[in-house]
């Protein structure tokens, strides 16, 4: 029976995998235009250390290489990789419409935003919830598409999608935290109006939702669907034989 | 065409040492003995690609290594570019050291 170098268990002495080791790979695999060669020197690297020094060095070392690697892959390929930049302004542009259309459309539960009275704390925190919710899930699928749609570097165009979602929720007043409400009356009509934006002094919303949390939620549910973009990309190219079977270790 | 810079010369040089076998780990400890400091996996590689885009190098791909864990290496060689560029560098660091004192030696 001839042994295909694609089905080779990876060296024991390269210690076992870690649980931050198998998220950073896919990070790697995401950001690199040629994961074999990346992953590759880094499972050879591993192997030299393990050899040297034992699985504990060796596991430390990939850490660490893998680690110091994703910076300088992300900037490789925004300055190398001119789709990449447009792609990730497409997502956002994408993201802030989807995520927007939905406050005017019959069948999102928050479009009620003129009240004939103050609604209660309790819906405003519902509602809230439900923007915040809204706009996580609408960031997770834009990062998996447009991860999807890149064809090297899947990644990149997630990170300049999530960075331009990170600054738009530091400095503008994001559509996440309702204030408690203002009642105006004129002469043809009187209603009652929740205030939208962040910036509001007396906020009765939870925390949860106010600034910076999504500045930091926000990237992260796009970049959890680039991710799972890059996971499903692998186990298909797994199946058909280009990427080493079982679980991939470098 | 700009100049590469030091490190870019740096990993040029280390595949002209194992040209047409030379692959990122290879590249990446010629470059840290040379250097005297350690040179990172994804240094090695975003350089040695950035080189080639630039038609520095050319490469290719090997067959699956058990040592990899089942992936390829990619073996980079000098392309006619890439050796005028290293000729070239080669002949700017004689004529600035060439007239110049051994200072340190007796």
């Amino acid at each position: 029976m001839s042994a295909d170098p694609r089905d080779a268990a990876v060296p024991t002495t390269a210690g076992r995998v870690g649980g931050i080791d198998r998220p950073l790979e896919l990070v790697l695999a995401g950001l690199a235009q040629d994961e074999d060669e990346l992953l590759g020197d880094l499972a050879e690297g591993r192997a030299e250390v393990a050899s040297a020094q034992g699985g504990r060095a060796a596991r430390h070392w990939w850490r660490r290489q893998a680690l110091r690697a994703v910076p300088r892959l992300v900037w490789h390929d925004l300055t190398h990789l001119p789709t990449t930049v447009l792609l990730g302004l497409g997502g956002f542009v994408l993201w802030a419409w989807v995520a927007s259309a939905a406050y005017t459309a019959q069948w999102f539960p928050v479009v009620r935003q003129i009240y004939p009275v103050v609604p209660p704390t309790s819906r405003i925190i519902q509602d809230t919830a439900l923007v915040g919710v809204w706009n996580l899930l609408v960031a997770a699928v834009v990062g998996a598409t447009i991860a999807a749609l890149a064809r090297r570097a899947r990644l990149a165009p997630v990170a300049v999608a999530a960075a331009l979602m990170a600054l738009i929720s530091s400095g503008h007043a994001f559509y996440i935290v309702y204030g408690p409400g203002t009642c105006t009356s004129t002469v043809d009509e009187y209603g009652c109006s929740l205030e939208l934006g962040a910036w509001s002094k007396d906020v009765v919303v939870p925390v949860l939702w106010q600034l910076p949390t999504m500045m930091v939620l926000l990237p992260l549910a796009t970049g959890l669907g680039g991710l799972a973009a890059v996971a499903w990309s692998r186990r298909r190219a797994r199946a058909s034989g280009r990427l080493p079977a079982g679980p991939a270790q470098a | 065409m700009r100049t590469p810079g030091s490190l870019e010369l740096d990993v040029l040089v280390a595949v002209a040492q194992h040209d047409g076998s030379a692959y990122g780990l290879l590249v990446r400890r010629a470059v840290s003995t040379a250097r005297g400091s350690e040179l990172s996996v994804g240094a090695a590689y975003t350089t040695l690609s950035r080189l080639e885009a630039k038609g520095l190098l050319s490469s290719r791909s090997t067959e699956p290594l058990p040592v990899r864990g089942g992936r390829s290496r990619r073996e980079y060689r000098l392309t006619a570019a890439g050796r005028e560029v290293l000729a070239a560098e080669r002949e700017r660091a004689g004529r600035r050291w060439g007239g110049s004192p051994q200072w340190g030696q007796a």
